[in-house]
């Protein structure tokens, strides 16, 4: 192996896994609501973060742009979540969402940002998101299969 | 008169047959058809950068010009799709998720690939024509190829915002047949677009190389 090689491996290596632990460290690019325990949010004050989950059925209350919903995952963890806008079209109870903002002294979730996430199936029918039924909303850490 | 390219033709069958033949996603909308675009794109720009690097890599054993002229041809039409993909996947998240960019790590991952195919350009471009330069894209070359399964993984290594794979899994596709016949005539025409591309360039830059001053591989 020749010096020219040997500096392209360490050089390849070394920027991969920059690039990898950069990400990883960066990783929790949302708590889910199960997660946020009492000695969580106590940490959190009012600390901007993003929660993901799932718009609760029935929670849903629009007046206007005034929006509030109840967040949940597969866990026992509840957001109320409170967000001024206009959402996007796929905004809907039983549906994918995540938010940004923080949490205000009664412990409601101020959304500064609220997103859609959706799920990866697409069909003709009108098809419930899978992202509804399968746990991919679950508590810690996304399971490897999906 | 020049004659109109056979890749286009292939690619606006598939957008014809995406726009008007496809049906209407059920959740979705009809926004959906952006995936036409999108994936095709981003599945070709993550091809191209791994061919790329390949030839990067066999250029950096054998130090043949033409190998050279390979990836760079590619990682040209490589950087050109990934700026395609991230300007349609920016439409398309802000029509259905409500922003325009977020930094979850799909889209964090798919940006470091362009600026690392931007790179390649622009390291080639800082040191001319010799042989440093060509060592040196190579080598970034090879370095944004290491990002393509990064890119493809992310959204099962980590929480993202972005929807998992709906093809390239190893479960069946979760999309209706036409679609995913439409989904797959697009990666086609547009990975036609790219050797077309990518083999036109390095034609070109041969062209190049044998009217201009080119600094032969031993003379630095």
């Amino acid at each position: 192996m020749n010096r020219q090689a040997k500096t392209l491996l360490v050089a390849a290596v070394a920027i991969g896994w920059l690039v990898f632990s950069g990400i990883k460290e960066a990783s929790v690019y949302f708590k889910y609501p199960s997660e946020l325990t009492p000695t969580v949010l106590a940490e959190l004050g009012h600390e901007e973060l993003r929660i993901g989950g799932m718009v609760a059925g029935g929670s849903l209350e629009r007046e206007g742009s005034d929006i509030r919903f109840v967040m949940v995952d597969d866990g026992e963890g509840q957001v109320l979540v409170h967000y001024v806008g206009i959402p996007p079209d796929m905004f809907a109870e039983g549906r994918g969402a995540v938010v940004e903002g923080s949490f205000t002294m009664e412990g409601v979730f101020e959304a500064h940002t609220l997103m859609v996430k959706h799920g990866e199936d697409y069909s003709a029918e009108e098809h419930p998101d899978r992202e509804n039924i399968r746990s991919d909303f679950g508590t810690g850490i996304p399971d490897p299969g999906g | 008169m020049k004659v109109i390219p056979k890749w286009s033709i292939a690619v606006l069958a598939v957008y014809i047959l995406g726009l008007y033949w496809a049906p209407t996603d059920g959740a979705m909308g009809e926004s959906y058809r952006l995936i036409y675009l999108h994936v095709p794109f981003a599945w070709n720009a993550l091809l191209g950068t791994f061919l790329a690097a390949g030839a990067a890599g066999i250029y950096l054993w054998k130090r043949e010009e033409e190998w050279d002229r390979t990836a760079q041809g590619l990682v040209e039409a490589s950087a050109f799709l990934a700026a395609m993909a991230l300007a349609t996947g920016s439409l398309w998240g802000r029509y259905t998720w409500g922003v325009w960019w977020t930094w979850d790590a799909r889209l964090t991952t798919f940006l470091i690939l362009f600026l690392l195919l931007a790179g390649t350009i622009v390291v080639r471009d800082m040191l001319g024509t010799t042989p440093r330069a060509r060592r040196a894209a190579s080598i970034v070359a090879i370095v944004a190829a290491l990002d393509v399964p990064i890119v493809h993984l992310s959204v099962r290594l980590w929480r993202t915002l972005h929807q998992d794979a709906s093809v390239l899994k190893p479960d069946r596709p979760s999309m209706d047949a036409e679609m995913l016949w439409v989904l797959l005539g697009g990666a086609v025409a547009v990975g036609w677009w790219l050797f077309a591309t990518a083999g036109a360039r390095m034609k070109a830059l041969e062209k190049v190389t044998k009217t201009d001053g080119y600094i032969a591989e031993g003379s630095s």
